[in-house]
């Protein structure tokens, strides 16, 4: 996954420069700048792992990268700049303890993990149609979303008139879940979104 | 999708106090990968981008996926300890 800042905005000037590695601004010589990222190459198409398991260890592999970088391009602000990295590789190493310590809260019976990966792959193969697959999720929500905390299907919502689950999640947040068919087309020869995958968006 | 900003009273009701339009996103599971040539999956992904904070389109194969790799990722991190 890209996560490398796309350009830096000068602090001082305003000035857009793309390599952030080379500090200060290249125009007014100022060392504030803000850097913008590209939020299309941070959107991945096939994250792995749920960002709430990553995202703090990947945040702080970034600061270490950007450190190191700014310590390479500027020696003098080397001393300044490694005792920083020294503590954040200190709190890489805790972040890295809690999440495999969450990693068994969450999942601690990995046999039966994996038979329900299986299960999935079974439904795949044999081109299962959506109740399968909604029975499935209804039985494994966090299939659909890791850090599902409570799910509530269709049913004891209100009935068809409501999306297949509606799901509460550990950082409070919420997620609503459509399941639509397998089987269904998406696109025209076209190229243009069939109506009945326009339909499910809406 | 839609349904959330039409209906958050009616989940209101039900004890879901906190919904708000910042908190509430959607996840659209529909079609195979294998169905989509190099080009659509393309498109699904500028689609994705585009709805970005508010919903996300899934393939029923992506979900497995995803769900392959975290369980190998979560290993590795178990392994390692």
């Amino acid at each position: 996954m890209d996560r490398m800042p796309t350009y830096a905005i000068c602090a001082k000037c305003g000035e857009y420069f793309g390599n952030t590695a080379k500090v200060p601004c290249p125009k007014c010589g100022s060392y504030k700048f803000k850097i913008v990222f590209n939020t299309a190459n941070n959107y991945s198409g096939s994250v792995a792992v749920s960002a709430s398991n990553s995202s703090a260890f990947e945040a702080i592999s970034y600061a270490k990268n950007m450190l190191s970088s700014i310590a390479f391009s500027d020696p003098k602000r080397a001393p300044f700049v490694e005792p920083i990295i020294e503590k954040l590789d200190v709190a890489a190493e805790a972040v890295k303890k809690q999440e495999i310590e969450l990693a068994r809260s969450q999942k601690t019976d990995w046999a039966e993990y994996e038979k329900k990966v299986e299960e999935y792959r079974g439904l795949l193969s044999k081109s299962a149609e959506e109740p399968e697959f909604q029975k499935f999720f209804e039985n494994n929500p966090v299939f659909l979303e890791s850090k599902v905390k409570t799910s509530i299907p269709k049913a004891s919502l209100g009935g068809e008139d409501y999306p297949d689950f509606f799901m509460i999640l550990h950082d409070s947040s919420h997620l609503i879940v459509e399941i639509e068919k397998p089987a269904v087309k998406l696109f025209t020869q076209m190229g243009d979104p069939k109506a009945e995958f326009t339909h499910a968006q809406q | 999708m839609q349904w959330a900003v039409e209906d958050k009273e009616y989940l209101r009701k039900r004890g879901f106090p906190n919904l708000t339009a910042n908190n509430v996103r959607g996840l659209l599971v529909i079609g195979r990968s294998s169905d989509l040539s190099a080009e659509e999956l393309a498109k699904l992904e500028g689609l994705n981008a585009e709805v970005r904070g508010k919903y996300e389109i899934k393939t029923f194969d992506r979900i497995l996926e995803e769900n392959e790799a975290w369980l190998k990722n979560l290993k590795e991190m178990l392994a390692q300890k």
